[in-house]
């Protein structure tokens, strides 16, 4: 179960506006390779992880992208508080503000709702764990994008931070995927999915 | 220290604690690495506790140890400083 802690992990204080930045930063939190994506990920899989060590990563890491999706929701509500409608209208946030107003709501820069197609939980281990790694780069390039474009350091600050622990998770999602494989047949590591085959 | 500072000196603490928990989630045995997250935790906790005694609950729980129910009016983390 979860307790909850009433602070950030990291700092985050905002102090000038910018909708349009928020904007792309909206991908973080509801997008294909966003936190929402990452959390849900690793807390769906671990229940079919049958190496106890490896649902036990997959918890705490997903419990981590839980602090990090608040982070992101965090940065776009501090971008955004106390813009006018013709602000965040004049930003490209005008589609979003007419069905959400200020509100923080988990969809892709593009416009995508965060849905269950952005990950999937596989149920084989060695499929699960490449999912994995494959989901920390894919959100470390996110954030180098948005770096790209940030020119506040008071933004640029928590995402850094936020990019270089997904470069830490996809480390340790490598060191579970060896771990793991040490349970395996070294001469045949897809002889049988251990997670669903007696 | 300010309220500030303390806050980010929790944080950091904090932040060693969930690093030093995941790599020994793929690193049980090293002893060394086990050894320093005993210490992280020893001064997280410590700093938690005077944040806490200070300025109010961090978890729910922690209420308990003040005169009366502190949870509802601690701040938000996202409130910022605008």
């Amino acid at each position: 179960m979860w307790v909850y802690e009433r602070k950030l992990q990291y700092p985050i204080n905002i102090t000038r506006p910018n909708p349009a930045m928020a904007k792309f930063i909206m991908s973080q939190y509801g997008g294909p390779d966003g936190e929402a994506a990452a959390s849900m990920r690793y807390l769906s899989q671990r229940y079919s992880m049958d190496n106890r060590r490896v649902a036990g990563l997959l918890t705490d890491i997903g419990t981590e992208e839980l602090a990090h999706l608040e982070m992101v929701a965090t940065i776009i509500r501090q971008l955004t508080k106390g813009c006018s409608a013709e602000e965040l209208k004049e930003s490209g946030l005008g589609e979003y503000y007419i069905d959400h107003t200020g509100a923080i709501w988990p969809q892709a820069a593009g416009g995508v709702p965060f849905n269950a197609n952005q990950f999937q939980s596989k149920g084989d281990p060695i499929t699960d764990l490449f999912e994995d790694m494959a989901a920390e780069q894919k959100a470390r390039t996110t954030y180098d994008n948005i770096l790209r474009l940030v020119k506040d350091q008071e933004v640029a600050d928590p995402i850094k931070f936020l990019r270089q622990r997904e470069i830490t998770h996809f480390q340790r999602f490598g060191e579970a995927l060896r771990m793991y494989q040490e349970q395996l047949d070294c001469k045949n590591f897809y002889a049988f999915n251990p997670a669903f085959d007696k | 220290m300010n309220k500030k500072q303390m806050l980010e000196w929790v944080q950091m603490l904090c932040f060693c604690v969930v690093d030093m928990q995941l790599y020994l989630d793929t690193h049980p045995e090293d002893e060394e690495a086990f050894c320093y997250f005993k210490e992280v935790v020893e001064m997280y906790e410590k700093a938690k506790k005077k944040f806490e005694e200070n300025f109010g609950p961090l978890i729910a729980t922690s209420a308990a140890m003040h005169g009366q129910w502190t949870w509802s009016d601690m701040p938000l983390p996202w409130e910022g400083v605008r």
